[in-house]
């Protein structure tokens, strides 16, 4: 598994390119959904993007608010995701 | 040349006299039983693409317009914290088949049905005011007639060749025991209240006749759809138990949900002004299965209704009194024995068109960020089609958009047993 604070930083970078965020550095377990970071298409963005990143299809079933609650979430998503065969 | 074959249509909604309409055009007689006097009042104001296009066959078009109905254009659909927003066009079949954006209308159904109802009527149709109160039947146990009860207290029969419930959530033959039994629907625990409002913010022209729906977590969701140039249908629904939880009256619990069920919502409503009163609804959501016979058929709400997001109901029932036509025709002309397969096809027609919707609407309260996924960005063409009306048809099953909420619902299923 990536170690959250790898993914974390990628974040960072992520939403300072991307989305223009200029707040302090955000942290594995941040809550991005309630602080308003991303919105519906934003969340659709970021998908596109770790598709890239990562080679991999991620499935709609995975497409749901938990696995965006926190750049620590997400990752766990990804880990899951490339763990299957 | 008109037929000696009588067909007996309870109930003068949408499906009832749309279905009198298309047979009185085929000199096929029909009765309609109905026991409210037009106009009344009822619930479910907005029209598919497909459900514009089969009025405008049906020649409804100039009237439409001459009662200024607001023109629909499409659904923006509104997540909480502006996450899960997404847009719906309209659409209708072009030139070529393919789908092109179109529009329908939102209707005000006191208008509306008096509307059908008087064409069904000037096509030849008999409408008799009274209720329906029992099935006759005959030794094989086929339906051959009602009986009527008048609001004087009088009460009569009626023979009938074939037997056509259109009752709505009444649902009358299930209830006579001539279809099958009344199950609970996926979403019988819901509750509805709505009004009319005026001074709702809406989109500016020409998209000021557009449905916006708002939903907040699951299962918690309002409408709001222009009916008029100042007038505005809006409505919340949420769980019973949600409702009974609050321990406030209808129209408080009204005025609270449009203060806190979705932030748009609210901004929309900030200077909206009740100019109804509040309505409610339960125990909507139905299921019958066997709802055909050799002499009988359940058309629209009476048979199945689920949860009324998508604004479905008015344009299945038209869709499937236009199924249920020819069928009839046919059956009327066979023996029962060979009439039987006939019902049985338009059943699982039917029942594979109301499957779709379901579908769509678990799909859509299961995944909504998924769904938002398909409708905004992954097929969104796809979704178009399925809420425009392709949904009636088995061909749906094979759009990309189909088989993906198939793999979510799947997903679910075996999500659900695993934690079980």
């Amino acid at each position: 598994m990536q170690r959250n604070s790898e993914f974390t930083t990628y974040f960072n970078t992520w939403v300072a390119t991307e989305l223009g965020y200029q707040g302090a550095p955000l942290e594995p377990e941040s809550p991005i959904l309630e602080m308003g970071l991303l919105d519906s298409l934003q969340i659709m963005q970021l998908i596109t993007a770790l598709e890239e990143r990562e080679g991999l299809s991620i499935p709609l079933e995975e497409v749901v608010e938990e696995n965006f609650q926190t750049p620590a979430a997400v990752n766990a998503m990804v880990t899951r995701i490339k763990a299957q065969p | 040349m008109t037929d000696a074959r009588k067909v007996v249509i309870i109930g003068a909604g949408p499906a009832g006299s749309t279905l009198a309409l298309r047979l009185a055009r085929k000199g096929i007689r029909t009765v309609i039983i109905e026991k409210s006097a037009f106009p009344r009042e009822h619930i479910g104001e907005s029209l598919s693409g497909e459900c514009g296009v089969m009025l405008r066959e049906l020649g409804f078009q100039d009237q439409l317009d001459r009662l200024d109905f607001p023109v629909k254009r499409g659904v923006s659909v509104y997540g909480p914290n502006g996450r899960g927003a997404f847009w719906v066009p309209v659409g209708e079949p072009g030139p070529d088949g393919t789908l092109i954006e179109g529009t329908t209308w939102q209707v005000r159904r006191p208008e509306f049905d008096t509307m059908l109802l008087r064409a069904a009527q000037d096509a030849g149709c008999e409408v008799i005011q009274a209720a329906a109160r029992a099935v006759l039947r005959d030794d094989a146990g086929l339906p051959t007639g009602v009986t009527l009860r008048f609001d004087d207290g009088r009460t009569d029969t009626l023979d009938a060749d074939f037997l056509v419930d259109a009752s709505g959530l009444a649902g009358f033959l299930s209830k006579a025991g001539v279809a099958g039994p009344r199950e609970r629907g996926s979403y019988s625990k819901q509750v509805a209240f709505y009004a009319q409002f005026e001074n709702v913010r809406r989109d500016p022209a020409p998209h000021d006749g557009n449905t916006h729906i708002f939903y907040q977590r699951k299962h918690h969701w309002a409408w709001m759809i222009p009916i008029s140039r100042t007038k505005t249908s809006v409505g919340i629904v949420v769980p019973g138990a949600s409702y009974r939880a609050s321990g406030q009256n209808p129209e408080d619990f009204l005025t609270a949900r449009l203060a806190d069920l979705n932030d748009e919502f609210s901004r929309r409503m900030a200077d909206a002004r009740r100019i109804s009163a509040v309505w409610s609804t339960s125990n909507y959501s139905h299921k019958i299965s066997g709802f055909t016979g050799p002499r009988h058929l359940c058309l629209g709400d009476a048979h199945r209704f689920s949860d009324p997001i998508f604004s479905f109901g008015v344009s299945n029932a038209l869709k499937e009194a236009a199924l249920a036509a020819p069928a009839i025709e046919a059956a009327l002309a066979l023996d029962p024995s060979d009439a039987a397969p006939v019902m049985r096809a338009f059943e699982s027609l039917v029942t594979g068109g109301q499957d779709r919707v379901e579908t769509l609407i678990n799909t859509f309260w299961e995944y909504p960020l998924a769904f938002l996924k398909l409708a905004h960005f992954d097929r969104p063409s796809d979704i178009a089609e399925l809420f425009s009306g392709r949904i009636y048809d088995p061909s749906a099953d094979q759009l990309p958009a189909m088989q993906m909420m198939y793999g979510l619902m799947h997903h679910a299923a075996t999500a659900e047993r695993a934690s079980a």
